[in-house]
């Protein structure tokens, strides 16, 4: 890789590591598994760098990421089956820029095992779609899915969500 | 929570626990695999102690290639150790991309390079050879291997379905890769059963889907136990317990020291028998619902040559009280769990 390619795509890395973090926080329920995944998807984009990294270079290591999460699903489901929430937040450094922090451990608690609560289908479409802010075409064609599915998960799983946030505390995952 | 676009506040406002991906180890991987990569290219790296593979196969006579499916379990062999170590890559180029194979410490690892989240690894086999399926172009899979250097004329055995296909070699220190593209798509399931074969030595050599790895040992309380898993297919394994079969169960994870498959069968006396493979130098534990208990996991290696351990464990309650297994490695590290 060329000097300026890798220039640019150190560039590209550190401006979108704080959403691909929360992204994949939001998808897995666990910061420690988060980092794992961020961390071979930047890898893996670095590979391809030279290729994609001037078509919507986000878009694609979403992709990655997404992938990842969904092979970790598979490689070992009792993840997702148990809180692994930690004690250490830090709100300055992954709420996004402007974006302020509103609500307390609880309530984080409360987000995180609600969404674990979704169908996959569902929590992937409510997070690529309305955190990491992929449009519809994109998060159908990132699942293989049509945008009209895309739509009506995203419209399930929000509706689901708000109705496990408002149940306050009673969200449990055994 | 009064609407949607308040739950989309939270998703992006909620605090976050503190999470960090240091850029520097990120730079330094992808630098580390694109040098592998390069190297592979341009020459072939093989590590010094890398000892030739010895071939272990069966052997049809010089004139027999291509007349039969050889028989099955007649695999035998002469050949012991697999000495492949250190690492050696190539890539097989693709018109839109390339493939990517490296056997490191016997294990093979393959990729699509226009896509490098589409890898695949697996065990090398005793004969030396091994090979996955991934995806290539306009959704044609693709088989994706090795064979130990000197081999000539690598083909799929021929079995009724097969359909047309090309095959393209490239030399590589100590193996030969090859990739196989057929000529339309195929429909799932087509390619679990294909065997290899190679001339090598002026003899035709076959690898093969049918040499199995097996074992069995006899399960207190519940029968003979009988384990068996085909290789490099692996993508289940079968059993059977004084003769009944069990399975086949499918064997998941996405590398060799990943991959576990669990089977439940539910014996005469009302409790219940888990079996099945995980990785060798792993440990299992069923897990079940409270009430419920497990007996302590009895292992055997899966083999001559174990890339897994077949395990078998007792559990006093039903079927639906097992709720998976947990495998941990030698360090204590878990690895994987189903259901």
């Amino acid at each position: 890789m060329k000097p300026s390619e890798e220039a640019a795509f150190e560039q590209f890395a550190a401006h979108a590591m704080p959403r691909l973090l929360r992204t994949a926080w939001l998808l897995t329920g666990d910061p420690t598994r988060a980092e794992d995944v961020v961390q071979e998807s930047l890898v893996r984009m670095f590979g391809v760098w030279p290729r994609v990294g001037h078509d919507e270079p986000e878009a694609y290591c979403h992709r990655i990421l997404r992938n990842l999460v969904v092979s970790t699903w598979r490689k070992d489901r009792r993840l997702v089956l148990v809180d692994h929430v930690r004690d250490d937040v830090d709100p300055r450094s992954q709420v996004d820029p402007g974006r302020r922090a509103t609500d307390d451990a609880g309530t984080r608690l409360d987000l995180v095992r609600a969404l674990q609560e979704l169908p996959a289908r569902e929590r992937e479409v409510v997070v690529l779609r309305h955190y990491a802010d992929l449009s519809e075409r994109a998060v159908a064609e990132l699942l293989g899915v049509s945008i009209g599915t895309v739509k009506s998960s995203a419209s399930r799983g929000l509706e689901r969500l708000r109705a496990l946030i408002s149940d306050k505390g009673e969200a449990h995952v055994q | 929570m009064s609407s949607d676009l308040d739950v989309v506040e939270r998703l992006r406002t909620d605090p976050a626990p503190a999470m960090h991906v240091a850029l520097a180890d990120v730079l330094a991987e992808g630098r580390r695999r694109h040098t592998r990569r390069m190297a592979s290219r341009l020459a072939i790296v093989v590590a010094g102690a890398a000892a030739a593979a010895v071939v272990a196969v069966v052997v049809l006579g010089p004139d027999d290639r291509g007349t039969t499916t050889p028989p099955v379990g007649t695999t035998s062999s002469t050949a012991k150790d697999l000495s492949i170590s250190g690492e050696a890559g190539t890539e097989l180029p693709d018109d839109h991309g390339s493939y990517s194979v490296v056997v490191d410490a016997g294990n093979l690892h393959a990729w699509v390079t226009r896509d490098l989240d589409k890898e695949s690894s697996t065990v090398v086999l005793p004969s030396g050879a091994a090979w996955v399926k991934l995806p290539g172009t306009q959704d044609v899979p693709v088989l994706l291997g090795v064979v130990p250097a000197g081999a000539t004329d690598i083909d799929l055995v021929p079995a009724p379905g097969t359909r047309s296909h090309t095959v393209q070699t490239v030399q590589s220190g100590d193996f030969e890769a090859f990739v196989v593209r057929f000529d339309e798509p195929l429909a799932d399931g087509q390619l679990t059963g294909v065997d290899l074969q190679w001339r090598q030595g002026g003899r035709t050599v076959v690898a093969l889907g049918t040499d199995p790895q097996r074992v069995e040992f006899d399960v207190a309380g519940a029968g003979r136990l009988a384990v068996s898993m085909s290789s490099p297919r692996a993508g289940a394994v079968t059993a059977t317990l004084d003769g009944a079969p069990l399975g086949p169960e499918p064997v998941v994870g996405d590398t060799p020291g990943t991959r576990y498959s669990v089977g439940k069968h539910a014996l005469a006396d009302g409790r219940v028998l888990v079996w099945g493979v995980i990785p060798q130098l792993s440990s299992v534990t069923p897990v079940t619902k409270p009430g419920a208990s497990a007996g302590a996991a009895a292992t055997r290696p899966l083999g001559e040559h174990p890339a897994y351990l077949a395990y078998a464990a007792i559990v006093d309650g039903s079927a639906s009280d097992v709720t998976g297994i947990r495998t941990v490695d030698r360090s204590g590290a878990g690895i994987g769990q189903a259901e």
